[in-house]
């Protein structure tokens, strides 16, 4: 049941009038039973995968705070993590490892002996995952307090709009507001109704209308042109930005319409200066999970230079292999780690350095190249393909007419947007829109709603963070 | 990971109570200046108008040299330039109602855009302005695409070359590429003295035939000719809505949904709310239209080769080699759960015809010979002794078996679709059908003779 379909429309109005008219207690019951219902759309039988990583976090959070004695806490964090990155090495990466393993069994001359396993891969076990890890490590920090009721907690880890694909809440935010019944005001609603309109317009104008463009090069047998790599890989950088941007705007928006509020995951990732900065704008909920649960226990940048440059690539190497098990994950982290250690080295992007007009947006123009080398790396069907792809953008520059159409489209669709980001982004206000005056608002609304009527795509194309 | 950008300069969801003003104290200083340039604005848009706004709507060249003085201050292009210089006053009046009067909490804005439209959908329905759309959306798409073909069903403009003076019928060919490539629409002019007409679409299916059966009538044929194959009929796995959307109404997506069974009702609900939101609202009907124009060809340059070397509508479909339609036909006729919904379609739409006195004549549809390896030959002969059980039935014209001419494999240019000795030889035999049909005598007898 995706965000961008009538039967989650139909769903979402009856839950938000539903929920209304309970009280706290049978409100967070229904709202669990509702957000199961919504994971078991997709596969009933992975439920019982949540069901085991809620039980097994909830008893640890309370065997943690119930005592002082260290080694026990330490065992049910232990205890924890390893359920819960047990679960998530088994589905998400067990073939993976069997695959290297029989590479590399092959490349040393021996007969290659695992066999691959037939595992599906649980939707959002990714984000689940870390979010039940985070809570269960901020009680052992001390910095959260456990909830009592079983079905607050069950609700905080399965609450349906952010359970698939985030944003990966922290404890510390969302699950207190399990405890209190929490009504949308009519602020709230407008804003909410706002967000979805705003994210079904990045999913289904643009997203999914750029994913035609990039399916048709990066899925064809045939060879390209370093001129439609170039425009497709932009054009993946819109798609991926659209897609998850989107469905992270609908999470919000369905979540503020009952009452909740979830974290901004975007913060116009593409106006970033320099590689620091793209990752506090971009999926702010897995970047700031890993520096706070990763590179800060790491040692972060206290151990000295080298140490710090260790830190960060072996962070964004995680982070890369979090999205998903192949190759072109690890080298997409590792590229980004890459450019993290050579901003250190260089000073690259670093504010207050050259603050003219001309300088800002060399750096930005150059960031989002430095990105898209990295998105170029995440599309990929495979590292032979990467390596394809790099030849012809080096050497094989051609122009047509069919190019002409993909560029078109391209300027089109996200031309518009972006000119609305940079007031965003000038303004340093990411409610801009909703503080223009009713001509301007009036006409975005007008040209937000026709687009999605007439240009959306509403192929039933997944999300993509789906498959995370 | 660590931060060289504090947090502070990032972009936030702000809230403050001052921003909205200070945003209008931004937007009266735009005003005002755009208000100032407004003269300016008006004076340099009645050139431009009078020059530039056909060429980059209809994709026309300029045509310099017919640019008068006169031309240039039409009563037209000063009504354009004058709207688009008011566009400033506008929206500094606006500014100054809002200043006089705090909106509240309603959101003006967006129940205005709604408003707006709820009026642009109104405005496409109106004929005038849909011939000014289909004329904008039919330069824009390719030539061998479904989404131009229904352009011209929508305005009514089939290739109807064969006015005779006193005609003995008018007929209209329906149905897919095919029957578009097979018929020779002179050929048959010669051969008969009928009036012909092409109304057919790529890709058209039983499904699609009572949909569009009010606009065959309003064309008043005497004859219905029509070409229907296994293909045709053992194809979806789900309600094509691609196909069916721009005919949408009301009372056809009942009725297809009401043949469903209860199974694949629950499975097309998706499909019911498209079709049913189609059926209401025009916008969302002509999205295949709008998203070509909008996405496609802004200038001509941008046309594919395949559409610039075909003649306006000399290709209703891509064309596909024998092994692709092999591969084709391979996954695609089996035996699905909508061969039942096809043929109650087709059986709808000859009960229409019947229903008003319009005569119909099927033939077995052919394909490329070599393309018979890809699927069992039993749905050929199921379509087949369906069809017939459905003429003695209904009372129509079915033309298959012995009767039938037997097209080989060097009368196709493709896997499905004629070439001009397959069109030449298909048309003479279609007129000589009609000729004898017309002359009242049975067409067994004459295959018995």
């Amino acid at each position: 049941m995706s965000f961008t379909t009538s039967d989650f429309l139909i769903f979402f109005l009856l839950v938000c009038c539903l929920q209304r008219l309970l009280p706290h207690r049978p409100r967070n019951v229904f709202l669990l039973a509702c957000s199961y219902f919504f994971y078991g759309c997709w596969d009933w039988r992975f439920l019982s995968l949540i069901v085991f990583s809620t039980v097994v976090d909830y008893v640890a959070s309370h065997r943690i705070a119930a005592t002082e004695e260290a080694p026990t806490r330490r065992k049910w964090l232990i205890i924890s993590c390893v359920v819960n990155l047990g679960l998530l090495a088994f589905f998400k990466y067990a073939n993976f490892g069997v695959t290297a393993a029989n590479q590399l069994l092959a490349q040393m001359g021996i007969d290659p002996a695992f066999a691959r396993l037939n595992i599906l891969l649980p939707v959002g076990i990714s984000f689940y995952t870390f979010q039940t890890m985070s809570y269960t490590i901020d009680v052992y920090r001390r910095s959260l307090k456990p909830l009592d009721s079983f079905i607050d907690f069950a609700l905080y880890v399965a609450f349906f709009p952010q359970l698939v694909a985030g944003p990966i809440e922290r404890g510390t935010a969302l699950a207190p507001q399990m405890t209190r019944k929490t009504l949308a005001t009519w602020a709230g609603i407008r804003f909410g109704v706002w967000l979805c309109l705003k994210g079904v317009f990045k999913k289904a104008v643009i997203a999914d209308n750029m994913a035609v463009l990039v399916d048709g090069v990066f899925n064809s047998d045939d060879p390209q042109s370093g001129t439609a790599i170039l425009l497709a890989t932009y054009a993946f950088a819109f798609q991926i930005y659209g897609d998850f941007s989107g469905y992270s705007d609908i999470a919000r928006g369905t979540a503020k319409l009952m009452g909740y509020d979830l974290m901004v995951n975007f913060r116009l990732p593409y106006f970033a200066q320099s590689p620091s900065e793209f990752w506090q704008r971009w999926h702010i909920s897995l970047s700031s999970w890993l520096r706070d649960y990763l590179y800060i226990p790491l040692g972060g940048n206290r151990g000295g230079t080298l140490l710090t440059y260790r830190n960060l690539v072996l962070t964004m190497l995680l982070g890369g292999l979090w999205h998903g098990a192949a190759w072109t994950f690890l080298i997409w982290g590792a590229w980004h780690g890459v450019i993290l250690v050579l901003q250190r080295l260089t000073g690259f992007g670093e504010a207050g350095k050259d603050d003219s007009s001309l300088a800002i947006w060399t750096r930005r123009i150059v960031m989002f190249h430095l990105v898209c080398v990295g998105w170029l790396l995440f599309r990929a069907n495979s590292m032979s393909q990467v390596v394809l792809f790099t030849q012809s953008l080096l050497t094989n520059w051609t122009w047509n007419i069919e190019l002409a159409q993909m560029a078109w489209q391209l300027v089109f669709l996200c031309g518009p947007f972006l000119v609305i980001q940079y007031a965003q982004e000038t303004s340093k206000d990411l409610n801009y829109v909703l503080h223009l005056s009713l001509v301007p608002r009036t006409v975005v609304y007008a040209t937000v709603l026709f687009l999605i009527l007439t240009v959306g795509n509403f192929g039933g194309r997944e999300f993509i963070y789906f498959q995370f | 990971m660590s931060s060289s950008t504090s947090s502070f300069d990032l972009p936030l969801e702000r809230v403050e109570q001052g921003l909205r003003d200070a945003q209008r104290a931004r937007e009266l200083v735009w005003t005002l200046w755009l208000c100032r340039l407004s003269p300016l604005i008006f004076l340099a848009c009645i050139p431009l108008v009078s020059l530039f706004l056909v060429p980059l709507l209809f994709l026309k060249p300029v045509d310099w040299t017919s640019v008068s003085f006169g031309t240039m201050f039409s009563l037209k292009s000063l009504v354009v330039a004058a709207a688009i210089a008011s566009l400033p006053w506008i929206w500094r009046f606006s500014l100054s109602m809002e200043g006089l009067h705090r909106i509240g909490s309603w959101p003006f804005a967006f129940i205005l855009a709604l408003v707006g439209i709820g009026l642009m959908n109104v405005a496409i329905t109106h004929p005038r302005a849909r011939w000014f759309f289909v004329e904008w959306a039919k330069v824009r798409t390719a030539n061998p695409s479904f989404a131009r073909n229904t352009l011209f069903w929508e305005r009514r403009d089939f290739p109807s070359e064969t006015l005779t003076k006193f005609p003995r019928q008018r007929v209209a060919l329906v149905g897919s590429s095919q029957m578009y490539q097979s018929t020779d629409l002179d050929l048959l002019a010669e051969l008969t003295p009928d009036e012909f007409e092409k109304n057919c679409l790529a890709g058209f299916g039983p499904m699609q035939y009572p949909w569009l059966v009010d606009r065959i009538l309003e064309r008043k044929p005497n004859l219905v000719v029509c070409w229907l194959s296994e293909f045709d009929f053992y194809r979806e796995t789900a309600v094509p809505t691609g196909r069916l959307r721009w005919a949408a109404t009301n009372e056809q997506t009942y009725e297809l949904f009401g043949e469903l069974s209860p199974r694949q009702r629950w499975e097309n609900r998706g499909e019911f709310v498209d079709l049913t939101l189609a059926s209401n609202l025009t916008l969302w009907r002509q999205r295949e239209h709008v998203r070509q124009s909008l996405l496609n060809y802004w200038w001509n340059l941008s046309r594919p080769a395949n559409a610039a070397r075909d003649s306006e509508v000399e290709v209703l479909a891509q064309s596909v080699g024998l092994q692709g339609a092999i591969k084709n036909l391979s996954e695609n006729v089996r035996r699905t759960p909508f061969v039942e919904i096809n043929f109650a379609s087709f059986r709808h739409f000859a009960q229409e015809l019947s229903d008003n006195d319009i005569k119909l004549l099927v033939f077995e549809g052919q394909l490329h010979p070599g393309t018979q390896v890809a699927y069992d030959l039993a749905f050929h002969q199921a379509v087949d002794e369906r069809l017939r059980l459905m003429s003695d039935e209904l009372n129509f014209q079915y033309v298959s078996g012995d009767a039938l001419l037997r097209l080989q494999a060097d009368d196709f240019a493709d896997g499905y679709h004629t070439n001009d000795a397959g069109q030449a030889k298909w048309s003479r035999f279609v007129a000589e059908v009609i000729n004898q049909l017309s002359g009242e005598q049975s067409l067994s007898a004459t295959a018995a003779n």
